[in-house]
């Protein structure tokens, strides 16, 4: 008999819902309309780019994201992994570019918000991000004075520069200014590079500078659209019956407080920190663990187009975040949070892809397992599977349209 | 004080007392969350913290203030001060390094950098040296 019930007893715990209360309290609703669009401020000021929320620079933004002219091929452009149809990301595991990169891609929906990018944070403004796709090998695989010819012999593209940022340079003598020349790329480009003058390097470098500012005014104007949590929020705030989102769901959303402790990194508007942390995800098969924010952060403190750098707009007290940032080897392995909205569409998920559905996610978070690079910040949540269904119930909850005009959405009228 | 017993004056019964002790609580509550006094260890200095933005954001940069101030109330200058800290339940350090930028006069220090990332227990080491002494003085707080 007590072999038969101890399953039965177990099953039971696994499977029946524990009963909690329909109300939620006046401090659980701040909480959550903390995390509500609604409280979300408007796009934080980027100091170091002084065209960041000029409709011009956004304008000329969406041609040059969408233009498969800035690859060695022809054939990438931002969008090409960046997809307005998927939420700007891909849905495979590791990006696709000229050949196979090494990371996931991330979305774009809120990218102004953040004062780090990749993964890994070696980028701390959404203009100098911009750059190293186009002269990642595997990516674009272009240079920057490739970028910087195509702009200065494209009348289209050249008008809408100099409206901008000025006198630019014709770039006709391919001696002082070689068609393709980085100080990051191959032996011939780096020599290229160094044949260079360093008043033309400089000249090449501003230009570079200026086509990932115009980049970031676009990108800024991608934004989350509302969910039915936020909806939910809504009901709950006006004292309206609360019915965006069910009993299942509403439960998820308890134990994404609590129980789960979600809410630690996932917090605020866009449901991230934006901070970097080490949760124990194993490496893609066949790669080495990543570094993380440790190698990520030297990489921004000595990269030429940071906040501090000399094609920033931003006076160094603009620049905050870099001047405090920490590094060191308590960041080993650790990554970007990522945010939870639109899930559904951004699947698989962490840096490289490796985890593929979100039940496989929770249970990742549930288990904590000792992280194999580093320390896993994380500890064992103890979930029963009536819980883990419920809080993937409530995680997908949190799509949503996206709410940026559709003219943003496409390939500009007239463009390739 | 002068708010206390101006309230006492107008509402000299017991509606004046329940005002006082809200008003006293409210109080406590901002100042609990925004604004502390700590002794050193060894004794020696009294230190008060204070951010300048409240209530304590989650998640943005902000600056604090560092007053410090000797067993017999005068401002004390020229201190060296650093700080680390961390989440003690998370095994974790602080997001940023938060640096003392400047004196601003008076035994007051302003701290830059200081960015929290996530709820919950925080805790702030400060190490103060003043003419070759070193004090220590810990904070502990709840975001």
């Amino acid at each position: 008999m007590l072999l038969l019930s101890l399953p039965v007893a177990w099953a039971g715990w696994q499977y029946i819902p524990l009963p909690h209360g329909n109300s939620w309290q006046d401090a659980d609703i701040a909480m959550l309309r903390s995390l509500t669009l609604s409280s979300l401020p408007p796009s934080p000021e980027s100091p170091g780019n002084h065209v960041a929320d000029n409709l011009h620079a956004a304008q000329f933004g969406h041609q040059l994201f969408f233009d498969p002219r800035f690859s060695s091929t022809g054939t990438v452009s931002c969008a090409t992994c960046h997809q307005p149809e998927n939420y700007f990301s891909d849905q495979i595991p590791i990006a696709v570019g000229v050949s196979q990169a090494t990371r996931n891609t991330m979305g774009l929906l809120g990218a102004a918000y953040t004062p780090w990018y990749f993964w890994d944070g070696r980028k701390d403004s959404l203009w100098s991000q911009a750059l190293a796709p186009i002269e990642n090998p595997l990516e674009h695989d272009s240079s920057r004075s490739q970028v910087a010819h195509l702009i200065a012999s494209s009348e289209t593209y050249r008008s809408q520069y100099q409206v901008l940022f000025g006198n630019l340079p014709a770039l006709r003598d391919e001696k002082r200014f070689p068609p393709d020349a980085t100080p990051l790329g191959t032996p011939e480009q780096q020599q290229a590079w160094q044949s260079m003058r360093h008043e033309d390097q400089l000249t090449v470098n501003r230009i570079f500078a200026n086509t990932g500012k115009a980049l970031a005014a676009y990108q800024r104007k991608l934004m989350p659209g509302t969910s039915r949590f936020d909806t939910f929020v809504e009901q709950l705030s006006h004292g309206q019956e609360a019915t965006a989102l069910n009993a299942t769901e509403q439960a998820g959303l308890r134990l994404f407080l609590n129980k789960a402790q979600c809410i630690n990194c996932h917090n605020g508007p866009l449901f991230t920190n934006n901070a970097f942390h080490n949760t124990g995800v194993l490496p893609a098969t066949g790669t080495l663990p990543a570094s993380g924010r440790s190698e990520g952060l030297r990489q921004a403190q000595n990269d030429p187009f940071n906040c501090l750098g000399s094609f920033s707009d931003a006076t160094p007290e603009q620049c905050s975040e870099l001047r405090f940032a920490r590094g060191g080897d308590e960041l080993i392995g650790a990554q970007r949070t990522a945010s939870l909205r639109n899930l559904s569409h951004t699947a698989p998920y962490m840096h490289a892809g490796q985890i593929g559905t979100l039940a496989d996610v929770i249970e990742h978070y549930n288990q904590a397992e000792e992280s194999i690079f580093g320390h896993n910040e994380a500890k064992p949540l103890g979930l029963r599977a009536i819980e883990k269904h419920q809080l993937q119930a409530f995680l997908e909850s949190l799509n949503g349209e996206i709410a940026t005009d559709e003219k943003w959405l496409t390939p500009p009228e007239g463009s390739l | 004080m002068y708010f206390i017993w101006h309230y006492k004056k107008i509402f000299p019964t017991g509606l004046g007392h329940c005002l006082t002790t809200l008003f006293l609580l409210i109080s406590l509550d901002v100042m609990a969350e925004t604004a502390w006094k700590s002794q050193s260890q060894p004794p020696g200095l009294t230190v008060h913290l204070n951010s300048l933005q409240s209530p304590l954001p989650l998640n943005q940069m902000h600056q604090w203030e560092i007053h410090i101030e000797d067993n017999l109330g005068n401002p004390v200058e020229m201190a060296e001060i650093t700080v680390t800290g961390g989440m003690p339940e998370h095994d974790h350090g602080l997001a940023t390094a938060p640096r003392v930028t400047r004196s601003i006069g008076e035994g007051k220090y302003l701290l830059e950098g200081l960015r929290f990332h996530m709820p919950g227990l925080w805790k702030l080491d400060f190490t103060i040296t003043v003419n070759n002494q070193r004090y220590l003085v810990e904070q502990v707080f709840t975001l």
